[in-house]
């Protein structure tokens, strides 16, 4: 997770990071070995190849493929070759995204993007994504012909979702007149590829279908949890901010603000300057969070994240269940 | 020299006659299969049809997917369902080319990128890969042994590896006058591993010898070169494909050739480097390449790829069409005339883009 300027509870958020962390470390591993033995004639492809490599740290996504797959009864250590194709498929989308959005920084590294450039980007997504599903008609011999049928047509749906979700945001850049309802709609089209991982994970534990569907579902909240919570972080980073206004569209704090017209007008005039200081941002989210929209957001928020455990509740094992509902403390917990 | 007996136009006839039998009902399942996915976003949709339905006129690829396979002897109908995805990567690899090149137009076509630019370019891209990576899998599972499945995607990921590497390769050249023709030769070789997978995909699927398959990868592997060479040609003729060359791109191998010569090289380096480029500059850039003898040497490698590859198809029994398919790739440069091209690929716009074989 980030380090942020928001009050955060640094035990829950190491709690979460290590849940995650023990459920990802073997797909990670074995994901950054099947990178690495890719050795191309450029220099510069197998350096970007490297660098990724070394800061990749996507512990969300296998993480929850792994607890999806525990729920569904399975045996979590077989799970890991579907995380790797998985892990290979979500750094293929988000290394382009890098480059659609332009982000030179994730997570205080600078991206591929940003240290190789867009072309090289473009080719080691390419790369990755061809990778992946090489990899995933491996595991026909793991999965009977029906699930993995099943597993094609779900990774096919959901990162289609995904790149529309992508394309719409794209047709949006720029644009500060930008609805609630509109943006929150591309949030959930992004979240496919949580539910992606959660059903995919149940199938993989060889679950029934009820409970493929709710965990898919839990996956689809969790995933607009996170891209909410990634939404209030952007408020509080001047440089983020920056670039959400030039390449992306406005976090929806910004957006539920601009519901009043007042604060919309004082807020566009701190976002119209060239650069944004420190001291910007800080009456930015002064003003945020002032607003009454905002706090009627934050009570959706919470609104959703208790939909999300209610849901949890037909699960048997209460151990694995506390572990889901820890991710979803883990995300709102300091919104 | 080939096809004893037989005229440049009928030759040139039968490959197009060929496109049209063997390519036609490829590409058009191919356009459907693309079309068929609900995209919410506009741009996108558009972008998609407008590269499936008015950009892309890929007959070449299935015509030479049934033509190999035919040559060792399968069904060449058989080679449809797998065109269909391998069409489809082609494409998601060409748009993102154009992105990797800052292609807007192409042979004065606007590309994806200049119509739509290049978020959703990346964006349709990427459908087009999904799309075609996914379908290769229910082709290959429904159509191809456990073993041929295998070994089929082993030589689509190979094969876009390479392509990939022969982009990056080519990104090192970007801006400089002193690339040496072998490591320029080496990206083109590279860049041919598209044309030499089909051929090899359509020999395993036609049930061909070890042989045979070798065979027909090496011709594969010559008929991609002589193409991108042609390609080079035409950029080196062409006034706003030279400008591309020499801001956007690496130089083509007649510029580089000729930058080799004692004569020209001081003069041409420092033309190639003027900015701006002016249309008079452009003419003496292409003067100064074909006084130094850089079209023909080009056209001596690719008379010799062509040789080569000939040679090679002789030693397949079917090979009347495959050499014909060599023949229509060459004629404008064995002949020695640019004007010569009009004989096969400059007939017309929207024909000559269809002839435009890899496009």
């Amino acid at each position: 997770m980030h380090t942020t300027k928001m009050k955060t509870n640094e035990k829950l958020i190491e709690q979460v990071q290590r849940l995650l962390e023990e459920r990802s470390r073997k797909a990670l591993d074995v994901a950054k070995r099947e990178v690495l033995q890719e050795k191309m004639e450029c220099k510069e492809i197998n350096d970007a190849f490297e660098y990724y490599a070394e800061n990749w740290n996507d512990v969300i996504h296998p993480g929850l493929l792994s607890i999806a797959c525990e729920v569904a009864g399975g045996d979590i250590d077989k799970s890991v070759p579907i995380q790797v194709v998985m892990l290979l498929l979500t750094a293929a989308v988000d290394i382009h995204d890098d480059i659609i959005d332009e982000s030179n920084t994730k997570y205080g590294k600078p991206t591929v993007f940003a240290r190789f450039g867009k072309e090289i980007a473009l080719l080691v997504g390419d790369a990755l994504l061809m990778k992946a599903l090489v990899l995933l008609h491996k595991l026909e011999a793991q999965f009977p012909t029906e699930k993995m049928d099943t597993i094609w047509n779900i990774i096919k749906s959901r990162f289609f979702e995904m790149g529309n979700a992508e394309a719409l945001e794209t047709s949006l850049k720029g644009n500060i007149d930008v609805s609630v309802e509109e943006y929150t709609r591309i949030l959930k089209m992004k979240a496919s590829t949580s539910e992606a991982h959660m059903r995919i994970g149940a199938i993989a534990g060889g679950g029934e279908q009820e409970i493929v569907d709710l965990l898919g579902d839990y996956g689809r909240t969790l995933g607009i949890l996170i891209g909410i919570r990634e939404d209030f972080i952007d408020v509080f980073e001047p440089d983020e901010l920056q670039n959400r206004i030039r390449n992306e569209c406005l976090p929806l704090p910004i957006l539920y603000a601009f519901k009043n017209p007042q604060t919309k007008k004082i807020v566009l005039n701190y976002l119209s300057k060239r650069k944004i200081s420190d001291k910007d941002a800080k009456k930015i989210v002064d003003i945020i969070f002032e607003e009454e929209n905002v706090e009627i957001f934050r009570k959706r928020v919470n609104s959703m994240a208790e939909e999300a455990y209610n849901t949890l509740s037909n699960i048997p094992n209460k151990n694995l269940v506390s572990q889901l509902e820890t991710l979803i403390k883990g995300v709102i917990e300091d919104l | 020299m080939n096809q004893t007996g037989r005229s440049q136009e009928e030759i040139v006839k039968q490959v197009r006659k060929l496109l049209e039998e063997r390519g036609r009902k490829a590409l058009e399942m191919t356009r459907k299969e693309a079309l068929r996915e609900e995209i919410e976003c506009k741009e996108a949709r558009e972008a998609l049809k407008y590269f499936m339905t008015q950009y892309w006129h890929g007959l070449a690829r299935p015509t030479l997917l049934s033509l190999c396979c035919e040559a060792v002897g399968g069904d060449p109908e058989a080679t449809i369902p797998i065109a269909i995805p391998l069409s489809l990567i082609s494409g998601g690899i060409d748009v993102h080319d154009d992105i990797i090149d800052q292609s807007e137009t192409k042979r004065s076509r606007p590309t994806v990128l200049g119509k739509f630019g290049k978020d959703i370019a990346l964006l349709a891209g990427d459908a087009l890969l999904l799309k075609g990576l996914m379908l290769l899998n229910d082709v290959v599972e429904k159509e191809v042994s456990t073993e041929g499945a295998v070994i089929v995607l082993d030589i689509v990921k190979r094969m876009f590896f390479e392509l990939g590497d022969a982009e990056a390769l080519e990104l090192r050249f970007r801006g400089h006058v002193n690339v040496a023709p072998e490591e320029y030769l080496n990206v083109v070789k590279k860049k041919a591993a598209d044309v030499e997978a089909l051929a090899r995909i359509s020999a395993i699927l036609g049930g061909g010898s070890y042989e045979e398959i070798e065979k027909l990868g090496n011709y594969g592997r010559l008929l991609g070169m002589i193409l991108t060479l042609r390609d080079d040609i035409l950029d080196t003729t062409d006034h706003v494909e030279t400008l591309h060359r020499i801001e956007k791109e690496c130089l083509p191998l007649p510029i580089i050739y000729a930058l080799q010569s004692d004569e020209t090289r001081c003069e041409l380096a420092s033309m190639v480097c003027r900015q701006p480029l002016t249309k008079r500059d452009i003419e003496e850039i292409q003067e100064n390449t074909a006084k130094s003898g850089g079209l023909q040497r080009t056209r001596k490698i690719i008379n010799e790829l062509a040789e080569e590859a000939y040679s090679v198809v002789r030693k397949i029994d079917g090979n009347r069409n495959l050499e014909a398919f060599i023949v229509a790739s060459c004629i404008p440069y064995l002949e020695g005339e640019i004007k010569a091209e009009k004989a096969f690929w400059g007939l017309e716009a929207k024909k000559r883009s269809e002839m435009h074989a890899y496009n």
